[in-house]
């Protein structure tokens, strides 16, 4: 039994220890086809390193890079956003993003999906957010224990000061944990990755109206399997099929 | 003859044009319409005098409304008031082609002053449809029907639609009007303004009857299918006589678009051209020049959307475009032209080419889309040192190829996995268990303060029942004693004792009489009120010798327990 157990262990680690050399080549042969020029290779290849590992963020953001480098503005487009959904700061997947939407849409400006306040919270993951929230809630416990054994009037109104800080701390890290938690795990957006697409009146019957390559729309709610509701800025809704939209 | 018809002399008011210069100008309205639909042509000239226009077309049959008058108009801007005189003339041309219209003359005195010409196109008169009519209706004094140039369209395009009135008797007037309508949601725009009765004769299945039109409108129906048009009714009237009459439905079918829409389709069906102007074509680098582009022709021109102006890299459009719209409303449709008026900043320099701009539209007659084109441009771009050009461009200008400012790939990097620590029990525990535990040992702290104080007043009630019994035992020695004067006060002292005993007094201080009197009037204890005071009294009075003896010690001793007791119970 023992044995078992023991070649079983063995025979994990060797696959997780094989497919992660795999992926590790299908990333560098990513990246070489990329300085060789070869976009559409390249685009292939870190395509199946997310297909691996959905949480690389390299992986996503060289894709936007030779996506764009091969033209496809709406799939690099996508691929920066994806970035910034792993880190809504990522100051040259905006840049890019910048780029690739100037490239598609010269009318308008580029907007990030998330403001700079709520970016800078999504910056931290949930889990920083709640270690923060732990760190904080025990610094609280300590200074409540000190305020009440400390006797100096000065230290304890220092103290006291410290403890109300500290509560609307623990309170505002937990609500960010929650945020960001939120964030990064729903699919609240999704991106116009082909040249055109058309809008639905209902399910079947289309209306003049049609979406172009690189517009964000905010998803709102599925009427069916097939289509599924949208919104785009400035809050015009539009309903549009399920596989028209890239998620981010 | 018809230019002595249109030949009206105006003989109004003393004219008051002091330092207005003379101008005419001849308006005609709409400048594209159908053969017999109604244009109204109007003079208007800062000049008073006898109005004339020429080149009237041979076809050209008067209406019945002319208005003629005075008006004032105020220049804001230099606050100039003009005087203007006018005369409005309605009519239609029985013939299609191009007329030009004008110039129109105002003969003053000896002066004569010309206007403008006008050029109007007349389109074929539209072959109507009509709705069906019962055996019934046929047999009635008048009857309605409903007029349309197709009975199957395509989405967008523009539709005539208009009330027929057929009747054996000769109209003079009607009134109640009540007009068709229709399901769903159109664009609707009147063709003509006059709602005249226009009588004709007319042979229809084989009966002469009068008739005439009335409600003509162009409509643009919004969606695709069957679309229903529900009947009008009127009351028609010969003099006095009046028969109601209500007009039988019509149904047209919309048909969508084809599929096949190219990127560059616009919405628009009909026929249209575009035209691109620019207002510079030697401009300095980060200089801004005008490009205009005009979208003209008929159909559903108000409902077009913006075309898409193609620029070269290092074309920035600055702003939203500057849109003026010149539409009428004829039998064919909208008809006129948008123009879209663009600020472009260009960070390039040289010999530059500005690409041809392209709209597609969906043409009805070839029923398919078509592809119109403006002419490129050439700007030539002079370098401007002073100019922050953006890296991109600066390096598109040089190098002609794109450049990715931040091209650089990046190592493999792994993001946090979807399985977070928040919302997890040992997240609760780990932020709960420490404010929890501070809840707990501030409310521990609490109970042990609590506790002290009361531990320290059980004390000081227990040191007080000491001194009371040490006290009392006292007295009954000196209840034997001859020392009266020390009974009488040890008496006080103990009756005190037992009031701090009672009131629980924790610190060291001796009740006085007051206290005591205080005491007894909140508790229960006012009967005892009269009793202490009395016992006081006493032990003041005996204390200096007043009365005093030894049956006396002993009434006041049993004067003392009977208060005590009292106390107790």
């Amino acid at each position: 039994m023992k044995k078992l157990i023991r070649n079983s262990v063995i025979l994990c680690l060797l696959f997780v220890s094989i497919s992660f050399n795999f992926v590790r080549a299908t990333f560098d042969e990513g990246v070489a086809a990329y300085d060789d020029k070869e976009y559409v290779l390249s685009v292939e290849k870190f395509k199946e390193v997310i297909a691996e590992t959905p949480n690389d963020v390299a992986a996503y953001y060289n894709l936007g890079l030779a996506q764009m480098a091969d033209e496809n503005f709406g799939e690099a487009l996508w691929a920066f956003e994806k970035v910034l959904k792993f880190n809504p700061n990522d100051g040259e997947a905006l840049e890019n993003s910048g780029l690739c939407f100037a490239e598609l849409e010269q009318m308008e400006e580029w907007e990030p999906a998330t403001g700079s306040f709520l970016a800078n919270v999504y910056s931290l993951s949930s889990n920083a957010w709640s270690i923060l929230s732990i760190s904080l809630s025990v610094l609280l416990f300590l200074v409540v224990i000190l305020f009440k054994k400390l006797h100096s009037l000065s230290v304890k109104r220092l103290l006291f000061i410290c403890g109300v800080f500290l509560t609307l701390f623990v309170v505002a890290s937990v609500l960010a944990a929650y945020g960001s938690k939120k964030y990064s795990q729903e699919t609240n957006f999704a991106i116009i990755t082909q040249k055109e697409i058309p809008t639905f009146s209902e399910a079947g019957t289309t209306t003049q109206m049609n979406l172009s390559e690189g517009t964000r729309v905010e998803v709102l709610d599925k009427d069916s399997a097939e289509y599924i509701r949208v919104q785009t800025y400035p809050g015009d809704e539009h309903l549009v099929k399920f596989e028209d939209l890239a998620f981010i | 003859m018809l230019n002595k018809a249109l030949t009206i002399l105006l003989t109004v008011v003393a004219g008051f044009s002091f330092g207005q210069g003379e101008r005419v100008e001849l308006i005609i309205s709409p400048t594209n319409a159908g053969v017999g639909e109604l244009l109204t042509i109007t003079v208007k000239s800062t000049v008073q005098g006898e109005f004339d226009i020429d080149n009237l077309p041979a076809s050209f049959v008067h209406g019945y409304e002319m208005m003629s008058g005075m008006e004032s108009e105020m220049d804001y801007n230099t606050g100039t008031l003009t005087t203007y005189f006018y005369i409005s003339q309605t009519g239609a041309i029985g013939k299609a082609g191009t007329y030009t219209i004008g110039p129109a003359y105002v003969n003053a005195g000896n002066r004569t002053f010309a206007s403008n010409s006008v050029t109007v196109s007349i389109g074929n008169a539209a072959l109507m449809n009509s709705s069906g009519v019962t055996a019934s209706q046929l047999s009635d004094p008048a009857f309605g029907i409903i007029q349309t140039n197709k009975t199957s369209i395509y989405e967008g395009e523009p539709l005539l639609i208009l009330a027929k009135v057929y009747a054996q008797f000769d109209p003079t007037h009607l009134d109640g009007y009540q007009p068709y309508s229709m399901n769903g949601v159109v664009d609707m725009h009147p063709i003509g303004s006059s709602n005249r009765i226009n009588k004709t004769e007319e042979r229809f299945k084989g009966m002469n009857l009068y008739a005439f039109e009335y409600d003509k409108n162009i409509i643009f129906p919004i969606g695709t299918g069957n679309f229903r048009i529900n009947s009008y009714s009127m009351n028609l009237h010969q003099g006095m006589k009046g028969f109601m009459l209500t007009s039988s439905g019509a149904t047209i079918e919309v048909k969508p678009l084809p599929g096949n829409q190219p990127a560059d389709f616009i919405g628009a069906v009909g026929s249209f051209d575009i035209e691109m102007s620019i207002d510079e074509d030697e401009i300095d680098q980060g200089d801004v020049f005008k490009l205009t582009l005009v979208v003209s022709g008929s159909g559903n021109l108000q409902n077009i959307l913006e075309p898409t102006p193609i620029l070269p890299k290092g074309f920035l459009i600055y702003g939203d475009p500057i849109v003026e719209e010149q539409i009428s409303y004829s039998t064919q449709g909208a008809i006129g032209e948008i123009s879209y008026e663009y600020n472009i900043q260009v960070n390039k320099f040289g010999d530059l080419t500005l690409p041809a701009t392209t709209i597609s539209y969906f043409n009805i007659e070839q029923e398919e889309y078509v592809t119109v084109s403006t002419e490129e441009f050439e700007i030539k771009v002079t370098k401007n040192a002073d100019f922050v050009v953006h890296e991109i461009d600066d390096a598109n200008a040089e190098n002609g190829t794109e450049l990715i400012p931040t091209a650089e790939l990046r190592r493999s990097q792994l993001a946090e996995n979807n399985a977070t620590l928040f919302g997890t029990p040992p997240f609760w525990l780990g932020v709960g268990t420490p404010l929890l535990s501070a809840f707990l040992f501030i409310l521990f702290l609490k109970r042990r303060e609590k506790s002290e104080e009361e531990i320290v007043v059980k004390q000081a009630v227990r040191s007080r029942h000491n001194e009371f019994s040490e006290h009392y035992a006292e007295l009954k020695v000196l209840l034997l004693s001859s020392d009266d004067n020390a009974f009488y006060s040890k008496a006080e002292a103990t009756l005190k004792k037992a009031f701090e005993k009672e009131m629980k007094i924790s610190d060291d201080r001796i009740l006085n009489r007051q206290e005591i009197i205080a005491f007894l009037e909140s508790s229960n204890h006012t009967s005892l009120l009269e009793q202490v005071t009395d016992f006081l009294n006493k032990c003041e009075q005996f204390r200096f010798g007043f009365g005093a003896n030894g049956s006396v010690k002993q009434e006041l001793f049993a004067q003392l327990e009977s208060i005590l007791k009292s106390l107790k119970g």
